[in-house]
């Protein structure tokens, strides 16, 4: 097995859960509807908000709707992939069926990945590219074929962080044993880097920055398009981001996986 | 071919305190228990062998196979199986070996089977001539095919395993591992799974390596036998050994529909060569009306014993009890039975 059948072999895991999808068309519809109207109802206070304020920390309405619209896309693409590891404490530790996924000959974090995914988001994926139309129209923003190929890196080197985060909340798992690890709290974090971090104070900022680096998912690839100048320092840092911190999760996996205990049958 | 070489393995047990208050004291001083799940085990396997790993529950068998089929990494000691370190090699080596666990599943419980098998396929690599192949002989063989098209969770036990032993053997591995499987089958779909495995060993000198705490499993497949309590191995060998020695100490369970029953009636009514043959006798009342008879049985005169009670008795129920592999265990610790002749 090399890297090349990788991405066929997800092919053959996701197309299993389309199947299942299909058969059950209705809840996939009642599924997505609530999350619709989440991002819905954020977008109608950002809009309130700016009934009364003309700027916020310098942002228009239009940029603020870019920034949360980018936010929106990458943070949904994230729950799609990301989406097993959710279950990850209590299905594969406290139950132990990583027992399975080891006696396999594929990547065991590949197979975790690629045995769920979640469809729910697909309906705030479409809200967020609006808001990112609509605010690109809205700015004048130039958009070639250049800003799109960056859009997309950015997208997926935003996937790639917002994945490496999340794993790092569930592998706390191998050592503490329960079903959530860090992911709540952190995960709540993340709401943060929705708006420009400029309206937040020091600590916030440095946290979502440079702790838990959310900030750099979406906030920072989206001035980007709007405000390169005033934040070119954290522009070059994405890059850098999306290497290094994959990297440490991925180690802090492994050294995860060699703690593994399984449990008792 | 498997080598190991003084194999151990500890877990650190957290010890929880009760309570809310507990749970919190729990988040900032842990105290821990340390098990010593293996301790110093080493044995090997020739390719091809047949192994019953048995002991009671909680002796270390799941742990030792789940160190074998390279789920866990020992703390100390040398495993090579096929040439790989389990744990460090897991992606060669797994292409190499079959494992089933009884309570486990590694069929995707939504999908119906067949398309687990297709998704095994992808991963193994299977060719689909191959791969075809082999699932038209095994579901003829396990007798599965009307359940291809079924979602997993809708198998009964019985056909589960059977569907998960497939599974574990399209890649056609030369080990197998096999933790309980025919835990809480009935005694029919236990012969389906019995039969199914000695056969595919002869036809394909694969290794099979077996727990369970069955005893008949083991009888009916192994001919090697390695007894594992408290970590340790306390027997490995011929299966016939064993069997022979432990004869010995099957018991006889006798209700009778009769009343003023005594030991001494019962001892009386044997014959003089019986009093003679039965040696270590030993008769106590149980329940009711029911005895119990141990005896150790050197020429098989447990046929002439019931035959003599049949005759002489109005009975109600008889049952000959064979020792479990705890009293086996506890008999070897006590040294009553020698095994190293």
């Amino acid at each position: 097995m090399t890297v090349f059948h990788y991405p066929g072999l997800y092919l053959c895991f996701i197309s299993q859960h389309l199947k299942k999808i299909f058969e059950y068309r209705l809840s996939f519809f009642i599924g997505i509807i609530p999350f619709i109207l989440l991002q819905l109802s954020a977008i109608v206070v950002i809009w309130v908000i700016f009934k009364k304020v003309p700027h916020i920390a310098g942002f228009s309405f239009d940029e603020v709707l870019f920034v949360y619209g980018l936010g929106i896309v990458c943070y949904a693409f994230g729950r799609m992939v990301f989406s097993n590891l959710n279950n990850f404490g209590y299905r594969y530790i406290i139950k132990g069926e990583l027992d399975a996924i080891l006696t396999k000959p594929i990547n065991p974090l590949f197979h975790i990945l690629a045995t769920d995914f979640s469809e729910k988001e697909i309906g705030e994926l479409f809200v967020g590219i609006i808001l990112i139309i609509k605010s690109i129209i809205g700015l004048k923003i130039h958009f070639g074929i250049l800003e799109l190929l960056a859009l997309l890196y950015f997208l997926l080197n935003g996937i790639i962080i917002y994945g490496s985060i999340n794993l790092i909340a569930v592998i706390i798992c191998f050592w503490t044993k329960d079903i959530q690890g860090l992911t709540s709290p952190i995960m709540r974090i993340q709401e943060f880097s929705q708006y420009p971090v400029t309206i937040y104070g020091k600590a916030i900022r440095f946290v979502i920055t440079w702790i838990i680096p959310f900030a750099f998912i979406s906030f920072f690839p989206a001035v980007f398009f709007i405000r390169k100048e005033e934040f070119i320092g954290y522009i070059i840092c994405i890059p850098l981001i999306g290497i290094i911190f994959p990297l440490i999760a991925y180690l802090l996996w492994l050294k995860g996986l060699s703690r593994y205990e399984s449990s008792g049958t | 071919m498997i080598i190991l070489k003084d194999i151990s393995k500890n877990f650190k047990i957290p010890l929880k305190k009760e309570g809310l208050i507990g749970a919190i004291q729990g988040l900032f001083t842990r105290k821990y228990t340390l098990k010593e799940a293996v301790k110093s085990i080493s044995f090997c396997i020739q390719q091809g062998e047949m192994v019953g790993l048995i002991g009671p529950n909680g002796a270390g068998k799941s742990t030792l196979i789940k160190i074998l089929s390279g789920i866990l990494v020992p703390d100390s000691g040398e495993v090579e199986i096929l040439g790989f370190i389990p744990y460090r090699d897991r992606k060669r080596y797994t292409q190499n070996i079959g494992v089933v666990f009884g309570q486990r599943s590694q069929l995707w419980w939504d999908l119906p089977v067949y398309e687990s098998y297709t998704l095994l396929k992808k991963i193994y690599h299977i060719d689909t001539a191959t791969f075809n192949n082999r699932l038209e002989e095994f579901s003829e063989l396990l007798e599965i095919k009307k359940l291809l098209r079924q979602p997993v969770r809708t198998l009964s036990l019985g056909e589960k395993m059977r569907c998960e032993l497939i599974a574990s053997l399209l890649h056609n591995p030369q080990v197998l591992f096999l933790d309980e499987p025919t835990i809480a089958l009935d005694i029919i779909a236990k012969l389906k799974i019995r039969n199914f495995i000695t056969e595919w060993n002869k036809k394909n000198n694969c290794t099979v390596i077996l727990t369970t705490h069955d005893l008949s499993d083991i009888q009916d497949i192994c001919k090697r036998i390695i007894i594992i309590n408290e970590g340790n191995i306390v027997f490995d060998g011929e299966m016939d050994t064993i069997i022979k020695r432990f004869s010995n100490f099957r018991r006889l369970v006798v209700s009778f529909s009769q009343d003023n029953i005594s030991p001494e009636r019962i001892f009386q009514s044997f014959s003089r060569d019986e009093k003679v043959s039965l040696r270590e006798l030993e008769i106590a009342k149980g329940n009711n009306n029911s005895y119990l008879i141990r005896f150790s049985d050197t020429n098989n005169s447990i046929i002439s014993l019931i035959d003599n009670i049949l005759n002489n008795f109005s009975v109600y129920d008889i049952k000959i009890q064979e020792p479990s592999i705890e009293m086996i265990i506890k008999l070897i610790y006590e040294k009553k039975v020698n095994l190293s002749s």
